[in-house]
């Protein structure tokens, strides 16, 4: 990360804690993450779910329902124009947070089937937005912007596609849709949370290439949620995993990849069959996720840990976070205590 | 959107039809008929007609005709004439007795049905956007007593409690003394005086339940993936509300629309009945327990005809609000 320059850095997501606080406890979704996106980059979060990756996209944009939801601690700072936001300082309903929403942040969710509304026409949700955004924009030409973007996300035949309903669309072409919207205001980051998980493989790379393709036209950022470790390795310059909430290692792709560095990482890399390497019987990791009402103490994993360590791992408190390679951090007591 | 206007215009015709049937059955069903009924009074009171004045009645009103026939000279008389049979009850045509009627019943209701909406949506979004809020509370307690009171104790108790604090007996929509007089502006402030009691009464029923239907459809559609999208937008929170699942929301009620055109025409028999209102509904009551046969049929028809009707404008207005009822596509 130090090899970015500073001035690249759109998003710093500090120590953020995200929590609900349900009748049968708090559920600590999100404790103690840190993140780094740069301009023209693509981060991958990776984790089982439930892990807090959604959950952190989600509060980038204070999509958090309160209550339960609250942003208990950290910062999620917006590096725009020389001048630095804390979005967590924000209310989620002001206008200085909606005019991030859509405008310097876009994003694309999971469910393509779901995340139109079914009575507005594609194109009337796609103008909306610019027409929120850009003020100066009058409908005429927000159509105009709406039907180029279509056309570049690969919408065959756009003056007329612009028109239907969201049910008139496949999957895929929703998808296709929802990154035009996403898109429409040029944004600095995109979020794509789970973008493909409910496509099929065939439209899942055709997907991928598109933002691929797009992140080389615009210089965005992206910020890519996946438990698909192919998907991310593919797309990703660096990639954070997370487990309960943790970001437990983070590095560039290579590095995670090459030298995974914390025994889940390496689980998660073991419990996937690899296309070039020998034939190797798949390891799933044991145990089951404990439950984030009830986490244990000391390191999180430390109850599916095969190197765990009686009297280390499981004292209550923080684990520390080592870098052991230039950008390369793990949080870890294999790896030391301080 | 025109075809399928049209192909749900073709499907009513039929069903029309067998509406039609069924009412006139429903004329001749009862044992007995109006006629030995009012030769069975005028018997009472020592009158006896001979089997010749008898049958000239019969012949008069065509009943010694064969059922079939009787169904084709009825219908080709209303559908031609718009005519419908003689009530022997009010020894006035049909239509006559229900054109009397019905602009008092329509006004009620339609008045009484636009309180509910009025009422109703504001309260049912609230409800479901502030869940479990004391306003909520508030309003879940007021709809529920609202629906399990029965209409006619509200109207009863209303009217009471209207008479013990004001003096003012509502019984039926005008004072004694304008009942029959021409419209005039004390009139007027007489019926004004007294149509807000029904009007209450009925809409309190129809406004808990909209509200109950709005508040559980509302939350629902609030937390799905596509509200989180324009939230994500960067719409204003009360624009996106309103525009998405308010929208979404909404759609259950207009299928209601459908029931209350013959409601609208019929009005709260009930309730109608209990504070003497000028509606249709107590003559429908009274025609059906006099055995009035033609009154009963043709008013069984209309209402019958008018849920169809009903059925078919809710259905073509669903159809232009959500484009996922119609059966066409765009570009494809």
């Amino acid at each position: 990360m130090s090899k970015d320059n500073a001035e690249d850095i759109i998003l710093e997501i500090k120590n953020l804690k995200t929590h609900f606080t349900l009748d049968t406890g708090i559920i600590r979704a999100v404790d103690g993450v840190n993140l780094t996106i740069s301009r023209g980059k693509t981060l991958g979060l990776i984790g089982e779910s439930g892990c807090g990756k959604s959950v952190t996209a989600h509060s980038i944009l204070r999509l958090i329902p309160p209550p339960p939801g609250e942003i208990v601690d950290g910062e999620i700072l917006l590096h725009r124009d020389g001048e630095v936001i804390d979005i967590t300082k924000l209310k989620p309903t002001e206008e200085a947070m909606r005019n991030i929403r859509g405008d310097d942040i876009g994003m694309i969710f999971q469910e393509p089937m779901t995340s139109f509304g079914p009575l507005h026409t594609i194109g009337a949700q796609i103008t909306e937005t610019i027409l929120i955004h850009q003020k100066a924009t009058d409908k005429g030409e927000a159509r105009g912007q709406a039907i180029e973007l279509l056309r570049q996300v690969g919408i065959p035949n756009p003056e007329q596609r612009i028109d239907a309903y969201p049910h008139e669309f496949s999957g895929g072409m929703r998808q296709r849709a929802m990154i035009a919207m996403a898109l429409c205001c040029s944004p600095m980051l995109l979020i794509a949370d789970e973008p493909t998980t409910s496509l099929d493989v065939t439209i899942e790379a055709q997907i991928l290439e598109l933002l691929t393709d797009l992140q080389a036209e615009t210089g965005m950022a992206i910020m890519l949620i996946s438990h698909n470790l192919a998907v991310v390795s593919e797309m990703a310059d660096d990639i954070a995993v997370m487990y309960l909430g943790k970001r437990v290692e983070f590095g560039t792709t290579d590095a995670i990849f090459d030298n995974p560095l914390h025994p889940y990482t390496q689980g998660l890399w073991r419990s996937i069959p690899s296309v070039d390497g020998p034939l190797e019987k798949l390891v799933p990791i044991p145990g089951t996720v404990p439950s984030p009402r009830d986490l244990p103490p000391g390191c999180v994993f430390a109850s599916r840990c095969p190197e765990f360590m009686p009297g280390v791992c499981d004292v209550p408190k923080a684990v520390p976070i080592i870098e052991m390679e230039p950008d390369h951090f793990v949080a870890c007591y294999l790896y030391g205590t301080e | 959107m025109r075809a399928f206007i049209v192909r749900r215009l073709i499907l009513i015709i039929p069903l029309l039809f067998l509406i039609s049937v069924i009412s006139f059955a429903t004329i001749l069903l009862p044992p007995g008929s109006y006629v030995e009924t009012y030769v069975q009074n005028l018997e009472r009171t020592g009158f006896i007609m001979d089997q010749g004045q008898i049958e000239a009645i019969y012949r008069q009103y065509g009943l010694d005709q064969p059922a079939a026939l009787q169904y084709v000279l009825w219908m080709s008389n209303f559908l031609l004439k718009g005519e419908m049979g003689r009530s022997f009850m009010y020894q006035r045509p049909v239509k006559d007795v229900i054109l009397e009627r019905l602009p008092m019943s329509a006004t009620i209701a339609i008045v009484s049905l636009a309180v509910t909406w009025l009422i109703a949506i504001p309260i049912g979004i609230y409800s479901a956007l502030r869940q479990y809020s004391v306003g909520d509370y508030v309003a879940t307690i007021i709809g529920f007593v609202g629906l399990a009171l029965p209409n006619f104790l509200l109207a009863l108790a209303l009217g009471y409690w209207v008479f013990s604090s004001t003096g003012r007996a509502i019984t039926g929509l005008f004072s004694i003394e304008y009942k029959g007089a021409p419209w005039s502006i004390g009139k007027f402030a007489d019926l004004l005086g007294n149509i807000w009691l029904p009007i209450v009464v009925i809409a309190s029923a129809g406004t808990a339940s909209l509200i109950r239907i709005l508040r559980a459809t509302l939350l629902d559609e609030k937390n799905k993936q596509y509200v989180t999208t324009a939230r994500a937008k960067g719409l204003p929170e009360r624009r996106l509300i309103m525009k998405y699942p308010v929208r979404v929301a909404i759609n259950p009620l207009i299928s209601t629309i459908g029931w209350t055109l013959p409601f609208i025409v019929s009005g709260e028999i009930i309730v109608s009945q209990t504070l003497g209102l000028e509606t249709l509904g107590p003559v429908l009551l009274a025609a059906a327990l006099g055995e009035d046969m033609f009154l009963v049929g043709s008013i069984v028809m209309i209402l019958s005809s008018l849920t169809v009707v009903g059925t078919l404008l809710s259905d073509i207005l669903l159809a232009w609000l959500d484009p996922r009822i119609r059966f066409e596509r765009i570009g494809a």
